[in-house]
């Protein structure tokens, strides 16, 4: 299309957005810039790599009218810098922001409250001269404070408001009221001073209220950095892909941003390169190390036709591919933004320390205030006693571990389990990965290799092997079941002639039917025995039986062809058990799961695999259709946890009865794959693996639940000041200052946070390969 | 003035209530839109200037069909 010669000149203009966390964020955004910016041509905003990509004239005002409607949508926006160059990670850029902004606060009131607690706590103990007690030395502390109070403390005061807004109260209102009363109370004294009204030996508490405020801020800080570390598997994922690619135009190299390439590119990836985006090889030979996406450490040798993922490393020879998926539709785009929807769900528990959250804090108000009324009119104490009792109360009951306890520990486990090649598609799924009981096995594809090979050939009396594999190759070659492909190859490598056929039809799970198109009127069926038995009408030769019955007492599958209504042959298709089928049952079984396998076979061949693997229940000749009932049998009303482990396509319905549905794949077809865990390696193992992590990840929230309340329960009577009438204990349990109450909220944070990262260095038992940094491209 | 409350499909974060409410705040003839989390939507509206099925048409076209 030639634009109308009026028309000013677009260029693609791109900037970071951020906030986005689901794939409805990016929609609203797309949504919101081609409703309000007419000019804006081929909006595109990408959620994994959270860019806003559009086609504008070059035009300052234009570019900001995209940035109004994104801030309308009620999203932030990173401009692009001076030089064009494209914005660098927005979320990267956030996080680095957080974790600058909270240092500096920090900093800021290390600064002021450092000498104030020094020279306060130096004249309560009588350090320093009288002087000290002098009403400029009090002016002067409160001219410390004060920043403290509101530049340090700011955070805290505009989260209370919008919480009390909502008509919440969360834990920043503690932590503000806290602050506030203990610094409001000793501008009154430092009031009453300098009126002259003041009583003999008042005190200030100007150093509790900055301590408390900087402590906090250094615990804000701490997490600000660890999230930063948290979010690394994400980051590495990204970094997988090259700048550029090496695309072929009219027979010459040229080496082009990733950004310009088209599906349909063909592009060179030497030998030592990352492949750049999803395609398919059109001429080379190489193996290729999927270990990045995968998890799986052996490399894989490719050939023309087979698939590339974008982000794996071609290691020994030169390969030409033709791009089929660029942009957020690769494989890894689409990997990383279910990585980041899976951390930002929220968990079912995290619900449960909400909902806790939102009664604790209202309840913790009423006992400040019952403290400070117990002490103030109870006992009789002073002002002052009863105001720190009720600021210690206010600041250790501060639940902000709580609210770090299960995000942190998802964020962690989802991170490593990516790295292994398992991802869950939201926090509930690897809430409920911890609670499998039972562990449903598809065969083919799953326990097996999936790419079954014809092992052998029996024809019935008067027929020939070609003759058998001639027909039923030619009926199978419109089918797309598996076992249709090992027909198709067995007859390319024998060389025989496969004419063409027509009315086909295919009878899920019974078998095929159709007309040989080159001898008129020919009808050949293949497919299961008591199908074709049925159509039959009478016993199958006595020999084949025989032949039959041993095959699939090996676990082979066998398929049976009729031709015309007269027994045509048998057909023997094995498929390789994976290497690791055996260790992946037993594993599950040494964690107390049950193995059940459900497979479409026949009883005698399921058998074969379940007896040779180890699995302690079968349900063969299970017809597509019926195997989401079985997995809801078992699943005994809900009384037990099942998971259904299959490929994503073919079993999605039993995947979505099951309540972990793990689809196994590999390539880009992971990408399809709708269950709640995708495992991206071919290995029964991951299984096993999942749980471990699920179980691992529950247990660390739970820790730190523990970590985060516990301490906060144990502590509150003794703030309140129960311990007081105790005289032989030491000081400061006898009555815990709130300085003490603040380092020892800061503390709780930290150590739940360092508790979650953890999870990022557990080994997993059961899992063939240790995590290899070393191995990683750079 | 009319209150009608519809129950759409896709909610998924705070985000998305926000979405809904700046969206539908701009039909002509809303007075007052409130969106939950549970997927609850909210419409004050004069009828006479705004039939219902242009809220469920904006509804759609904005990706949270009423369920």
């Amino acid at each position: 299309m030639t634009p109308a010669p009026a028309a000013p000149e677009t260029s693609k203009w791109e900037v970071a957005v951020t906030g986005m966390t689901c794939a409805n964020c990016s929609a609203a955004v797309e949504r919101a810039i081609r409703r309000r910016v007419p000019e804006a041509a081929e909006v595109t905003v990408n959620l994994a790599t959270e860019r806003a990509s559009v086609a504008i004239p070059d035009d300052a005002e234009v570019q900001d009218s995209v940035v109004a409607a994104i801030e309308w949508a009620g999203y932030g926006v990173i401009r692009p810098s001076e030089d064009g160059a494209p914005p660098v990670d927005a979320e990267a850029e956030a996080r680095g922001r957080e974790r600058r902004d909270q240092r500096r606060l920090f900093l800021l009131g290390l600064a002021l409250t450092g000498p104030l607690f020094v020279a306060s706590m130096a004249r309560d103990f009588g350090l320093i001269g009288a002087w000290s007690h002098a009403l400029w030395v009090n002016l002067l502390f409160a001219a410390l404070a004060t920043p403290v109070q509101f530049v340090v403390g700011w955070g805290f005061y505009r989260g209370s408001w919008g919480a009390l807004r909502n008509g919440t109260a969360n834990m920043d209102v503690l932590v503000a009221l806290g602050s506030t009363t203990a610094w409001a109370y000793s501008c009154v004294v430092v009031g009453q001073q300098v009126a002259g009204t003041a009583a003999p030996g008042s005190h200030v508490y100007f150093e509790t209220s900055a301590v408390i405020l900087t402590l906090i801020r250094l615990g804000k800080w701490l997490e600000a950095e660890a999230r930063g570390r948290t979010g690394d598997a994400i980051r590495r994922l990204m970094e997988l892909r090259p700048p550029t690619a090496r695309r072929i135009e009219g027979g010459e190299e040229v080496e082009v941003p990733l950004d310009s390439v088209r599906v349909g590119d063909l592009l060179r990836v030497r030998p030592g390169e990352t492949v750049p985006v999803d395609g398919t090889i059109t001429d080379g030979r190489s193996s290729v190390d999927e270990s990045m996406l995968t998890g799986e450490s052996l490399p894989v040798e490719k050939g023309p036709g087979a698939e590339v993922v974008g982000g794996t490393l071609n290691q020994t020879g030169s390969l030409v591919l033709r791009a089929t998926h660029v942009g957020r539709d690769t494989a890894l785009a689409r990997i990383v933004r279910m990585v980041e929807e899976a951390q930002g769900s929220r968990a079912p528990i995290q619900r449960l320390a909400d909902q806790v959250s939102a009664i604790f804090v209202p309840v913790i108000l009423v006992v400040a205030a019952v403290t400070f009324g117990v002490w103030y009119w109870g006992v009789g104490s002073d002002l002052e006693t009863s105001i720190v009792r009720l600021v210690a109360v206010l600041v250790i009951a501060c639940p902000c571990a709580l609210g770090l306890a299960t995000p942190t520990a998802i964020l962690v486990g989802s991170g490593r389990s990516a790295e292994r090649g398992i991802l869950f598609r939201d926090s509930a799924a690897l809430e409920r990965a911890a609670a499998i009981e039972v562990a449903v096995f598809d065969k083919t594809g799953t326990l097996t290799e999936g790419r079954p090979a014809v092992h052998e050939i029996h024809p019935a009396p008067g027929r020939t092997a070609d003759e058998v594999l001639r027909a039923v190759a030619a009926v199978e070659a419109s089918s797309e079941h598996p076992l249709a492909g090992a027909i198709r190859r067995a007859a390319a490598e024998s060389g025989v002639e496969v004419g063409s056929v027509v009315d086909f039809e295919a009878f899920p799970g019974r078998g095929v039917r159709a007309r040989l198109g080159s001898i008129e009127g020919r009808s050949v069926r293949v497919g299961r025995r008591s199908w074709i038995e049925e159509h039959l009408g009478r016993e199958l030769p006595a020999e084949l039986l025989e032949r039959a019955e041993q095959a699939e007492a090996a676990g082979r599958t066998t398929l049976w062809a009729t031709i015309d209504d007269a027994p045509l042959g048998l057909t023997v298709v094995s498929d390789q058990l994976r290497p690791t089928s055996r260790e992946a049952i037993a594993e599950l079984h040494r964690r107390g799961v049950r193995s059940v396998l459900l497979t479409g076979d026949n009883e005698r061949t399921a058998r074969g695999v379940a007896a040779e693997l180890g699995i302690d229940e079968v349900h063969a000749e299970v017809l597509p259709d019926r195997k989401a009932e079985v997995v809801q049998e078992l699943r005994d009303g809900g009384r037990r946890v099942v998971a259904m482990v299959g490929d994503g396509i073919n079993d999605a319905p039993a995947l979505a009865a099951a309540d972990v549905g793990l689809a196994m794949g590999t390539g880009t077809d992971i990408a399809m794959a709708t269950a709640p865990v995708t495992l991206m390696r071919g290995d029964p193992r991951a299984v096993a693996e999942t749980l471990a992590l699920g179980d691992a990840t529950l247990r660390v929230i739970r820790q730190n639940l523990g970590w985060a309340f516990g301490y906060n329960v144990l502590l509150i009577p003794i703030a309140a000041g129960v311990l007081w009438s105790f005289s032989g204990l030491p000081a400061p349990l006898r009555a815990l200052h709130p300085i003490m109450a603040a380092g020892a909220m800061a503390f709780s944070s930290v150590s739940v946070v360092l508790n979650s990262l953890r999870l990022g260095r557990m080994s997993i038992e059961g899992s063939g390969r240790p995590p290899t940094e070393g191995s990683r491209p750079a | 003035m009319t209150t009608t409350t519809v129950r759409v499909k896709n909610v998924t974060c705070g985000h998305c209530t926000g979405t809904i409410e700046r969206e539908v705040a701009e039909l002509e003839g809303v007075a007052r839109v409130q969106a939950s989390a549970s997927g609850e939507v909210t419409v004050e509206y004069d009828e006479g200037r705004l039939p219902w099925a242009d809220v469920e048409s904006l509804l759609r076209e904005i990706n949270y069909p009423p369920a």
